[in-house]
């Protein structure tokens, strides 16, 4: 009977890439904290807006599902990241080189 | 059009040819929209930015006042709400209604506690004297207040702007959990659920960057 719960082996696969990736955001984020605590130095920031990204991008491909989603929204997708690319360089090459 | 098939409505509106078409097209739109909305944060951030380089003994000094650890528990509050709706999704997928519906009021129950959270912090930082508008003396002591202040202003502008956004997505969903309960169509609502996850992953990612750009980076 179509109307019953229908989960198959896909279903459980997707659903452990949800959990697998959860876990990871939850280390990531320990790892950042944490890594407060230490003198890192010069590192510091880039490591934790390395970290971030990272983040970030992990759940755009997982939890978005961009990293099965038709191809004109995976081009949308990255259109966005090169103007917000971009607006960074840009602003960035002007008020770095002043 | 509506078509029937296994006692289950399917109603698909009229100017598309297939639900995979109608559902093609909302991930599309929700798509295009979410560009708009990484591009007003992404102003912000660059402002933040550019100000962060400029004055960042200042914004150091006042990003070390702020609740960091409450914080981060509120992120790890979040994430497990982008977890909840997620699986949500998934069961929608599957035709479970009752892990659906349970899954979509968790993440709202996640929500809400986020926001009762911050709304602590906001709280402890009118009591502190840190809000630089409400006609409040700005009672920040450590070096370079007036630079201190433009801080908070982006961390009042960013988290406000960001709960803002959390408040439309809770809305969204809750809309979602009334209107789905009777499961009369269950494509239309794996599909709304879907555009709604998409929105509230969306909602997490600017709150990882929100997170790590005012409360880490500086300390």
């Amino acid at each position: 009977m179509t109307d019953k719960p229908q989960a198959n082996a896909k279903d459980a696969r997707v659903r452990r890439h949800f959990f697998t990736l959860y876990l990871f955001l939850l280390a990531a984020l320990a790892i950042n904290m944490g890594s407060t605590l230490l003198d890192l130095g010069v590192v510091a920031v880039p490591l934790r807006l390395a970290m971030a990204a990272l983040m970030a991008a992990s759940i755009a491909l997982i939890f978005m599902r961009l990293r099965d989603s038709a191809v004109l929204v995976r081009l949308v997708a990255a259109t966005s990241l090169l103007w917000v690319v971009f607006l960074f360089v840009l602003s960035f090459s002007d008020y770095l080189t002043r | 059009m509506t078509s029937r098939s296994n006692r289950t409505t399917v109603i698909i509106a009229h100017q598309f040819e297939s639900a995979d078409q109608q559902l093609d097209a909302d991930l599309l739109g929700m798509w295009l929209f979410l560009v708009t909305e990484l591009l007003l944060f992404s102003g912000a951030f660059l402002a933040f930015s550019v100000y962060y380089h400029q004055y960042s003994e200042a914004f150091s000094a006042a990003a070390g006042e702020l609740h960091w650890l409450l914080a981060g528990f509120n992120t790890a509050l979040l994430l497990t709400s982008g977890l909840t709706v997620a699986l949500a999704e998934q069961a929608a997928v599957e035709n479970n209604r009752r892990a659906t519906l349970g899954l979509l009021a968790l993440t709202i129950a996640l929500g809400l506690a986020f926001l009762a959270l911050k709304g602590y912090e906001y709280h402890s930082e009118y009591r502190a004297g840190l809000i630089p508008f409400l006609d409040q003396p700005f009672a920040f002591d450590g070096p370079d207040p007036i630079h201190a202040m433009l801080f908070y202003n982006f961390y009042f502008t960013l988290t406000g702007l960001h709960a803002l956004h959390m408040i439309i997505g809770l809305s969204a969903m809750g809309v979602i959990l009334v209107s789905g309960y009777r499961w009369r169509d269950r494509h239309r609502v794996a599909r709304q659920v879907r555009i709604a996850g998409l929105y509230w992953a969306f909602v997490d990612i600017v709150w990882v960057l929100v997170y790590t750009s005012l409360y880490l980076v500086g300390r």
